[in-house]
């Protein structure tokens, strides 16, 4: 027998899967620095307790349901449901809706399902762009929409949609975070949402919100969905269970026309998000556990906003100017044109502090004198301090 | 049998989602159980020994050591990563371990096979009979698939060696063999050592990727087992597939994956929601520490040893004697071959109508084949529903034969 040649991998790989390009390092940060980079949960305020009650519940009441093979716990599913139907979505239903394993699941099967390569995919500037990346690897052509005070503009945006049906392109969606944007904790208003949905309907484009912060409203009037206003199934929403309960369960779901839930459903190949997982998070949000949580991280929430936006006034320089977000995770600084935020941030460093460089919030290299800062995970203290180290670094790159 | 997704000419999908559509969609034609079936179709967990009592201790103590790590956004599974290298290098597997991957269950393995892998066209070799969820799932992503028969030793090396000539005459590009060399679903064969060799030298000569599912490794009646393939592998061609479904529960969902790093580096980054969560990977590590795996799996090997017993005792005592089946030396299955005068599609109505269903021959092939094959799991119901249903099933096929079901 001929011992043979051996395996070229290349050779078998899939056309689709032949490029490969390594993801960006888990930068762990030295020790003493202060993190303002990402988005974590406040981990003094993860419910522990109520996670193992929860779960000694569901193993003492169906151990094999949970355990066993099985599908997803359609309980959780209706939970979902009637959460989404309390906030206006009429249309919410079982048959409309999935649940996955994290909302950036969602996020990478509908350029899967949609796109192929040379597709335009249009987003917000800055954005989220973890989405953006899953969007790309799928050979998508980014078009950007920039973000103002009052979320995407949408003057440009018609003006883009209008571009190109005028080249024959149909874009293949808008990918969008209307309430408390990241990066910007911008809130999109009512008319505009509106005039959004309206936009979708008119050049039939979906439009996939990111709804991700959509229960963390520390003031202000809750505005709806843009799936509330959607009524000729335009839209897809997409939700976490990260804000509100917990990152690390990674539970996440999404809602909109069944034609796309049901493509999504196929290629989320490993079928259900586990019998033992999904039972465990409706068990933690039933009877009212999971609003009254989330009650409590709104105030958690508001209150380090708060902490941040007072330390930010006070020592930051005075031509620094930035969001005030109403709820979400984040505020956005715009620097002057003498203090571009690599050098803020290289300077950041060496004063023991971090933040997201706005050029990681943009697919077309924009954002050079922009930062996000999150004010979400690191407490009250360290919050207070983080942003006197940042003063100081700022006030340092711009003497060089 | 097969459906067809409705189209929708309202979303621009993708080529490849209008490429899947154009094919029939797979739909399996499973028992028609109801409340009171002893059902021996599915190897599902013994629900009666499932560690409820070591799952909530396990998550009480990596609560209230690690709670960030646990809870937050986090590098997520380096506990279990270290777990699953440590056992798997006591099986002489001693790949790094950024050749690894924990995934959402095997199956999430096997669905992302013909994403990696397979272009329109494309070829999967499977043994025939094999697990009904790869047949369906590699179907529904329009694979081709090419069955192997599988003998009392497993796959039929012989056919595959020839099925491989042809395919390479005809330009056909064959990306993979699935194989489950170790009691194999369903016939709980066991491929010995030199077959297993020869397996490796047979792919390293095609140039074709070898996935190794090894579902039931660990479970197994005595300890004398041959190599995994992939400690025997010394051409970087085998990747393969563990869970901790059958020895600690499937409901935690929790896989893993070894091989080739360019092939685990791609499984990365087909897996859209990136790393298995902090949460699940911790709690699986947590409950397994200090040999409580070790132990666990003992004590389901002494359970499972002692309901296949039941099982093949029921058949000795209730079954005709012109069947044929292997006896397994580990697993969840008993693969019983029927005469011509029993197929399945009268058998099935018999025992339903007693109160007794097994899995159709029929499901764990891709074209129909397996028209007087069963497959019976003793993994699920207790020894003494075991023992009555396979009462039950000798009656149904006395009843069939006898022409009067």
């Amino acid at each position: 027998m001929s011992s043979g040649t051996g395996l070229s991998l290349d050779a078998l790989f899939a056309t689709r899967a032949k490029a490969f390009r390594e993801g960006p390092d888990w930068a762990p940060e030295p020790e003493g620095t202060i993190s303002l980079s990402y988005g974590f949960a406040d981990p003094e305020h993860f419910p522990v307790a109520e996670i193992i009650e929860a779960t000694a519940e569901v193993l003492a009441e169906d151990v094999n349901g949970a355990l066993n093979y099985g599908p997803t716990y359609p309980g959780l599913v209706r939970l979902v449901v009637d959460r989404l139907k309390t906030r206006g979505v009429a249309h919410a239903a079982p048959s409309n809706v999935m649940i996955s394993y994290g909302s950036s699941q969602i996020l990478a099967l509908l350029p899967q399902i949609m796109v192929d390569p040379g597709d335009v995919v249009i987003v917000e500037g800055p954005c989220f762009m973890g989405a953006v990346r899953s969007f790309q690897e799928a050979g998508a052509k980014i078009e950007t929409v920039p973000v103002r005070a009052d979320g995407m503009d949408i003057d440009i945006l018609a003006q883009l949609l209008a571009d190109l049906t005028q080249q024959g392109i149909r874009p293949k969606f808008i990918y969008t975070t209307p309430t408390y944007q990241n990066p910007t904790g911008t809130l999109m208003p009512l008319a505009n949402r509106k005039r959004l949905v309206a936009l979708a309907a008119q050049y039939g484009v979906l439009i996939l919100e990111d709804d991700a912060y959509g229960d963390l409203r520390f003031e202000g009037e809750a505005l709806p969905k843009l799936i509330a206003l959607d009524t000729d199934g335009w839209v897809l929403n997409c939700g976490t269970f990260s804000k509100i309960l917990a990152p690390g369960v990674r539970m996440a779901w999404a809602c909109g026309p069944e034609a796309i839930i049901k493509r999504l459903q196929k290629f989320k190949v490993e079928g259900s998000s586990g019998p033992f997982l999904t039972r465990m998070v409706e068990r933690f949000a039933a009877d009212g556990r999971l609003d009254a949580h989330i009650a409590e991280l709104n105030e958690n929430y508001r209150h380090k906003r708060d902490v941040m936006l007072a330390a930010i006034a006070r020592e930051l320089p005075a031509d620094v100017t930035y969001t005030v977000p109403q709820g979400g995770f984040f505020i956005y600084l715009y620097l002057p044109a003498d203090m571009p935020a690599a050098a803020v941030l290289a300077k950041g460093r060496e004063c023991g502090v971090t933040a997201l460089s706005g050029v990681g919030c943009y697919a077309n290299g924009q954002g050079a004198n922009e930062m996000r800062l999150a004010f979400s995970y690191q407490p009250e203290d360290k919050l207070v301090e983080g942003i006197r180290r940042l003063g100081a670094a700022m006030k340092a790159a711009r003497s060089q | 049998m097969t459906t067809q997704i409705p189209s929708d000419n309202r979303f621009d999908f993708s080529q490849r989602v209008r490429y899947m559509e154009s094919f029939a969609e797979a739909v399996l034609d499973l028992p028609d159980e109801h409340d009171e079936t002893i059902s021996l179709a599915y190897g599902d967990a013994d629900p009666a020994h499932f560690p409820v009592a070591a799952l909530i201790d396990a998550m009480t103590h990596m609560m209230q050591s690690r709670v960030d790590e646990t809870l937050n956004y986090a590098p997520p599974d380096a506990d279990l990563l270290k777990l699953i290298h440590a056992r798997m290098s006591r099986h002489n597997v001693n790949l790094p371990l950024s050749q690894y991957i924990t995934v959402n269950g095997s199956s999430q393995i096997i669905g992302l096979l013909p994403q990696v892998l397979c272009d329109p066209g494309d070829v999967i070799i499977v043994e025939g009979p094999t697990f009904l969820g790869a047949v369906e799932t590699f179907h529904n992503f329009g694979v081709r698939i090419e069955m192997i028969p599988v003998r009392a030793d497993g796959m039929d090396l012989d056919m595959l060696e020839a099925r491989l000539g042809q395919l390479r005459n005809d330009g056909v590009a064959v990306k993979c063999i699935y194989t489950i060399p170790t009691f194999q679903n369903p016939t709980g064969t066991l491929m010995p050592l030199a077959n297993r060799m020869r397996l490796l030298a047979i792919a390293a000569t095609y140039g074709v990727l070898i996935v190794e599912d090894d579902a039931y490794g660990d479970l197994h009646f005595n300890n004398a087992l041959p190599p995994k393939l992939i400690a025997l592998d010394t051409h970087d061609s085998v990747l393969y597939v563990g869970t901790f479904s059958k020895i600690l529960a499937p409901g935690v969902r929790m896989a893993w994956a070894c091989g080739p790093k360019a092939l685990i580096q791609r499984l990365h980054r087909w897996k859209a929601e990136g790393s298995n969560g902090p949460f699940m990977t911790r709690l699986v590590a947590h409950v397994s520490r200090d040999g409580w795996l070790d132990r666990h799996i003992d004590h389901l090997n002494a359970l499972y040893e002692s309901k296949c017993a039941v099982l093949l005792a029921g058949i000795r005592a209730h079954f005709p004697s012109d069947i044929r089946y292997v006896v397994p030396q580990g697993g969840f299955f008993v693969y019983v071959h029927l005469p011509a005068d029993l197929p399945v599609a009268k058998v099935m109505p018999a025992a339903l109508a007693r109160n007794v269903s097994f899995l159709p021959g029929t499901t764990c092939y891709a074209h129909g084949e397996g028209t007087h094959e069963m497959r019976l799991s003793f993994s699920y119901q207790s020894a003494e529903r075991i023992a009555l249903g396979i009462e039950r099933l000798g009656a149904a096929l006395a009843a069939v034969r006898a022409g009067q079901p």
